[in-house]
Formats: structure tokens, C-alpha cells, sequence
């Protein structure tokens, strides 16, 4: 029998993705193993001293009110931030197809809160909406609307950070619809328009039919970041007024670094990446079934 | 030979991120791994014999290092520590560099240093590290022996604040303690002695609401929202300790029907309600802007006031129903045990210059940060020294309180950054922002609290 040598064009491939897996092991496998074990123990944040509970941290989280309500305020965020943030992103992407000079300005502008740490605009925002010596404050009052306090109310706080991470990630959605809707052959709208369909008419029956893998993927990236937005909510709020912007993630932070309990901290994580698993998962088969249909 | 080259250059990129993994593996020359970041010099091994214990003023028992200095230190007090640490590093004769990292988040980094093993050499911090990191902090009653430091050069309270037992893990610098401000010129215009503050929290109602100016923009009262290390200390005022030892002498939290607790969440929550107090976590920025009559602060407020030219009266916060009280906290130095020997010495003698200088300073470091950044000391031989007897401002924030700290509990209880972030924070938002009686969040306050000592 021959002895079967893999030829050397096989592993290649392997070699050139080796650095890449190696990364993805060491920061993304590894820690998340990590966090598993870490959750079945009673342990501080300097992970000494480790006790074995077993479930014991999970069992206490069916009973942790504040769990429920970060999770609470998390899947409202998400579904608020998500639509909405789809929705803009298509629309002002419609608007901004066409590769003219002002288009481009346009979506440049858009795309600088991208690259701003999410630090200073939180920081950057907290100023501007201050109640008292801010500057939107200040406007609100000229037009008649007083005692407003947009940073701390129980009620329109959230909204209002959720416009602030809206307004800092959108642009990245806008730029990826613009390149999905400028790759739909201008051939469809043509023989739309012999049809006598109007713009909206060819943007509901060929834009966005052609860029459904993209409007999929844009969805299930903005969902699983809105899920763990921490960033902005910890610069702002830092989950108050009374826990109303309290996302999951802020509260993995508080239980991990304000009350150094690790171990309940990585169970609460274990949680949330079940969650976001199985919304992944249910909707993945929701876009191959769409797509068999189309 | 393009595979190979292609083998060649992707083996590259591998070692590439295997190189970049911290190579400080140890090795007796702390200069070389000082500079290879901020986790500083982690040698335990050196091998240099320690002879330097009886002998403050050898210089040839401290040898020429760097050793890295973490704080959380951002504001303009930085500035003042980033001052005089270039002046060590530029004066001292013993060729020590201290390589300081000032961090925001300071508290989180070491807490991820120490479980890393990668732990600075000094730490600036607060005295509940004893608590929070025993294990990893040495026993700074060693500087007593290896330099001229004194003990009784310290107000002794604050030295107990930071032992445990005969343990001192944190050398008592700084004493945080919160005071009140008024607006002389807001007092002024609304008919006010500019020259007094309020004498009891009544009046700090009632003077608000004569000062309060919705037209100008203008609050009578700027008790900070959210910001539980100030209101704790109106708070411990009114209401005492959190937390007790009962009569059984066991530890026993103190919010269920404390009247002095609830008092203070209705006078807040009144004052809110009637539009005399901001719903507001940064007040700080509305005193200096000249926008609040009354507001609690600590002693880093004066400074921007001054910078921003604001009229203002300071003093000690009133007496509330619980007596006399001192909530103040303390901040200090450790030697992380990830120091090596050398670094150590280096370190304390750091310290030593820090509190003592020598005959090249004018203004002592422990001096000038009361003078310069408006901190009380309490270290007595800049208490007692000229410049600070002199200043009204410092004089009018040592109140003979200062000889003696209580901090929300007695020492024996160990999670007062737990007690406030996770109990007391949580129940004056339930008040304020959730509209729960004040009682009814004092009973949930208790049931908290209660397991926080379980």
C-alpha cells in the first residue's frame, strides 16, 4: 500500500489561520472555560482561597431580584436599541447609496463616533445633558422646559442612554447597508421602473430582499452587542437612578469588582452567554430559513 | 520557495505573540524589569542580605532601583504628587526612580494585579486594603525601625484605622473627610450672615429654600445624588454608626427604625421635592460654577474653588441627632509583599523623604499636600508647623474631631465599601428616585446589611 504523505498545499492553509485559532484560544476559549469553573466556586476577585459550591452560585441568582431586573433592563435595551438602530441605519443608508462628494462627507460624519472611545462620549454626553450647566439643558429651558433632568430620571435616563449608544454605533451599520445596497445591480431598478414601481415600492421588493444577509448579520452583531453594552452605561449612569439602566454587564462589573465575588460574578456571565446563545441560535435558523425562501 | 518563505514569515508571526507575553521572569536586576512596564519589579530573590534595620541614614544598604508607585490619584492632587515624586527622582541620593501610575481605575487594576501576581512595588490606596488585600501588603511598622520615622508623629486613631491587630499594612497619608461650603455671596443676597454656615441641618433646609433661585438657575442646597461616600457622612451624623456592636457584643447593623437615618432621607428628599436640591450626582461643578448656596465636598473642592474666584465659607459639617462624629476615612502608602528587598528599602525610604524631606525642602511633601490640596493632616509635625496653623481654610477643616476616626463602623467590620455601595446607596435612591418610605427602605436597608455580616 502507498504511504499516504498530506501534501505540504494542505497544511498551509492551517499554518496561515494557526496564529489567528492560537489568539482566539488564548483570549476567547481559554478565559471562557475559565469562567465556567470560576462559577461553581465561592472565590474573591484575587482568587484566593477558592471554595467548591457547586450550582450554588446559580441557585442564589433565581433568587437575586437585581439579576432579574438587569436582565430586565437588558432586553428592553436590546429592543429598543436594536430596531431602532436597524431602521435608521437603513433608512439614512438609502438616502446615502449614491458615491457623490456630500454622501461621502456625510457618511465620514456618521462613522467618527465609531472611532471615539466610548469613555469620552459618555463623559463627553454627561456634560452636554448636565441639568443644571449643560448645554442641551440650557436649550430645553429656552423652549419652555423646565426641571428637566435627562441624566437622572427614572424614566427617561434609559431612553436617553440608549440614544447615546444608537448615536455612537450606528455609523458602522450605515457604512456596511451602503456597500451591501451599492453591490444590487442597477438592472432590477430599471426594469422596476418599467414597471411603474415607486423608490419605496423597489426598496421593500429588491433592496432589501438583495441585502438580507447583510441586514441579518447587522441585526445579529447589534443584538449580541446590545446585549453586552456596558461600556456607555458605566461611563454615564453607572446603572442608576435606582437601577433602571443597571444592564446585565454592569451588573457582572459591580458583583466581580465592587463586592469582589468572582465566583457569582462568572456565574452571572454563564448566564448571559446562554441567553445570547440561544437568541443567536433562534434567530440564525430564522435567516437560513429566509434564506431557503428566497 | 515561496512555501517556505510563506512557512517562514507565518512562523514569524507566531513567535511575534509569544515574544509579546510579559518576559520578566525574574532575574536579580530590578532595573531591567522596571522598565519593561508598569508591573515593576516582582524579584523576590534578590540576594541581597538585609542589614539596613537599625541603620536609617546608610545610604549604601539602599541601592540604586527603580520601583513603581500605583494610585488613583487623577484629579488636581495628582499633579501635586506627580510634583514632588520628580522631585524625589531628581534630588534623592541614593538613585532610587520612582516610576508612578496614576489610573482611574486604580481600585480594579490592583485588585487584577494582585490576583496576577503583578503587583506594584508601593500603593496610595485606602486603609480598607488591610481588609480587602492582607495578604499581599507588608507590615509598614518595619519603617519604623529602618528609618527615622516616628509612630507618635502620627495622630494614633488614624494608626489604628490602618492595623489590624499589631499588623499596620497602610501608613495613614491622607484623611478624607467630607465639610461644608457655602456661597458667601448667594448667602449675601438672600439676607444671610455670609459669615456662618448652617448649625444644624434645619437650617440647611430653611437657609436653601431662601436661597434657591429657579430664575438664576440657582439651588440653596447641593447634596450630591448618587454620591454615597459624601451623604455616608451626613448620614453617620445624624444617624450614627451602620453598623453596631448590640449587647451581645456581636456585630449588628443599625437602619431598622433608626430615626436619625430616616431623618436625613426625608430632609434630603424634601429638599428635592421642593426644588431647594438638584437631582444631581456632580455638584462639585454647579458650586464652582457659582449655581449652589450650601453643598458637602471634600477637602479637593476648595481647590477649584479658588481657582474659579468663588466666595466661599468653609467649615465642619453640623452635628446631627447622633452627636459627635468623625466618618472620615483614611488613604495611605503600602509595600505590596511583591516588592523585593531592595525595593522595599527604596521605598521606605521614599516615604521617609515623603513625610520628613530633607535639607533640600522647603515644604515637606505630607506639608504641602494639606497646603496645596486643601487635605487635613495628620501628621503632627505639619499639623503643629507655621504655615499650616496659619491657613484659615486648613484651620477651619481641623477641628479637634480629627483626633479620633469612626468610619460607618467599628473596625471589626470589614465590608464597609460593600455597606455603602450595596445598602446604603441602593436605599436612598429607593427613597429619592423610587419613592419608598423612608422607613420601609431602612427595614429592606436592614435585611441587606444583616447579610452582608452573615
Amino acid at each position: 500500500m502507498a504511504n499516504k504523505k498530506i501534501p505540504r498545499t494542505a497544511i498551509m492553509p492551517y499554518l496561515f489561520v494557526a496564529p489567528v485559532l492560537i489568539l482566539l484560544f488564548v483570549f476567547n476559549i481559554l478565559p471562557l472555560l475559565s469562567a465556567f469553573i470560576i462559577s461553581l466556586f465561592d472565590i474573591s476577585i484575587t482568587l484566593g482561597q477558592p471554595k467548591f459550591i457547586g450550582l450554588e452560585n446559580f441557585i442564589e441568582i433565581i433568587g437575586d431580584s437585581r439579576f432579574w431586573n438587569s436582565l430586565k433592563i437588558t432586553l428592553k435595551w436590546t429592543a429598543v436599541e436594536v430596531p431602532l438602530q436597524v431602521i435608521l441605519a437603513l433608512i439614512l443608508s438609502a438616502a446615502l447609496t449614491d458615491n457623490s462628494l456630500f454622501n461621502r462627507i456625510i457618511r465620514g460624519i456618521y462613522f467618527l463616533p465609531i472611532i471615539c472611545s466610548a469613555t469620552v462620549v459618555g463623559i463627553m454626553w454627561k456634560l452636554i445633558l448636565h441639568s443644571n450647566i449643560g448645554y442641551i439643558s440650557y436649550l430645553l429651558r429656552l423652549l419652555g422646559f423646565e426641571n428637566i433632568n435627562l441624566m437622572n430620571s427614572p424614566t427617561v435616563t434609559f431612553y436617553v442612554i440608549v440614544f447615546m449608544s444608537i448615536w455612537k454605533t450606528f455609523g458602522i451599520s450605515v457604512t456596511i447597508f451602503v456597500s451591501a445596497m451599492q453591490s444590487v445591480p442597477k438592472s432590477l431598478y430599471e426594469a422596476a421602473e418599467l414597471d411603474n414601481a415607486g423608490k419605496i415600492r423597489q426598496f421593500f421588493s429588491i433592496t432589501l430582499p438583495y441585502i438580507s444577509p447583510t441586514l441579518w448579520f447587522i441585526i445579529m452583531t447589534r443584538l449580541i452587542s446590545s446585549l453586552q453594552v456596558f461600556d456607555i452605561v458605566y461611563t454615564t449612569t453607572g446603572g442608576g437612578p435606582n437601577f433602571t439602566t443597571e444592564t446585565l454587564v454592569t451588573y457582572i462589573y459591580t458583583r466581580a469588582f465592587e463586592v469582589y465575588r468572582m465566583g457569582y460574578a462568572s456565574a452571572v456571565s454563564v448566564c448571559l452567554f446562554f441567553i445570547i446563545l440561544i437568541i443567536t441560535v433562534i434567530l440564525y435558523s430564522r435567516m437560513l430559513k429566509q434564506e431557503k425562501e428566497y | 520557495m515561496k512555501r517556505w518563505l510563506a512557512l517562514f514569515l507565518v512562523l514569524t508571526l507566531c513567535m511575534t505573540f509569544v515574544g509579546c507575553s510579559n518576559g520578566n521572569k525574574g532575574g536579580s536586576n530590578n532595573n531591567d524589569s522596571v522598565s519593561s512596564g508598569p508591573s515593576g519589579s516582582t524579584d523576590k530573590s534578590s540576594g541581597t542580605a538585609s542589614d539596613s534595620k537599625g541603620n536609617s541614614n546608610d545610604s549604601k544598604s539602599v541601592k540604586p532601583i527603580a520601583i513603581s508607585f500605583w494610585n488613583g490619584y487623577t484629579g488636581s492632587d495628582g499633579e501635586v504628587l506627580m510634583e514632588y515624586v520628580e522631585k524625589f527622582n531628581k534630588e534623592n541620593p541614593y538613585g532610587i526612580t520612582v516610576e508612578m501610575d496614576i489610573n482611574a481605575e486604580f481600585l480594579t487594576k490592583i485588585a487584577a494585579a494582585f490576583a496576577g501576581g503583578k503587583a506594584p512595588d508601593l500603593v496610595l490606596g485606602p486603609s480598607s486594603f488591610k481588609d480587602q488585600y492582607p495578604n499581599y501588603l507588608i507590615d509598614m511598622n518595619e519603617i519604623f525601625t529602618v528609618t527615622s520615622l516616628k509612630k507618635e508623629n502620627w495622630v494614633s486613631s488614624y494608626l489604628d484605622t490602618c492595623s489590624v491587630g499589631d499588623i499596620l499594612y497602610v501608613l495613614p497619608m491622607q484623611i478624607t473627610g467630607r465639610f461644608m461650603y457655602w456661597n458667601k455671596d448667594l448667602f449675601k443676597a438672600a439676607g444671610l450672615d455670609p459669615e456662618k454656615g448652617p448649625s444644624t441641618y434645619e437650617e440647611w433646609a430653611e437657609w436653601a429654600s431662601r436661597i434657591t433661585d429657579k430664575s438664576k438657575n440657582i439651588y440653596g442646597s447641593g447634596v450630591p445624588y448618587d454620591s454615597v461616600f459624601n451623604t455616608c457622612h451626613l448620614l453617620q451624623r445624624m444617624g450614627g454608626l451602620f453598623v453596631d456592636f448590640d449587647e451581645n457584643n456581636k456585630l449588628t447593623p443599625r437602619f431598622k427604625d433608626n430615626e436619625g437615618y430616616a431623618y436625613f432621607l426625608n430632609w434630603y428628599n424634601g429638599m428635592i421635592k421642593s426644588g431647594d436640591n438638584p437631582i444631581e450626582r456632580d455638584t462639585d461643578s454647579m458650586m464652582i460654577a457659582g449655581r449652589i448656596g450650601i453643598t458637602v465636598s471634600g477637602a479637593y473642592l476648595s481647590t477649584g474653588l479658588d481657582s474659579a474666584g468663588i466666595n466661599y465659607g468653609v467649615a465642619q459639617l453640623p452635628n446631627g441627632g447622633a452627636g459627635i462624629q468623625n466618618p472620615n476615612s483614611v488613604g495611605g502608602f503600602s509595600v505590596t509583599t511583591s516588592a523585593s528587598e531592595d525595593a522595599k528599602l527604596a521605598a521606605f525610604k521614599f516615604l521617609e523623604w515623603w513625610y520628613n524631606g530633607d535639607e533640600n525642602t522647603e515644604v515637606s511633601a505630607i506639608l504641602n499636600w494639606s497646603l496645596a490640596n486643601g487635605f487635613p493632616s495628620l501628621y503632627i509635625p505639619a499639623i503643629n508647623d507655621s504655615r499650616y496653623q496659619s491657613s484659615s481654610k486648613l484651620a477651619a477643616m481641623t477641628g479637634p474631631q480629627n483626633a479620633v476616626t469612626t468610619y460607618l463602623a467599628p473596625k471589626e467590620f470589614t465590608k464597609t465599601y460593600e455597606l455603602l455601595m450595596e445598602v446604603v446607596g441602593p436605599m436612598i435612591e429607593a427613597v429619592v428616585s423610587g419613592n419608598m418610605d423612608a422607613y420601609k427602605a431602612l427595614e429592606e436597608a436592614q435585611k441587606k446589611a444583616e447579610t452582608l455580616i452573615q
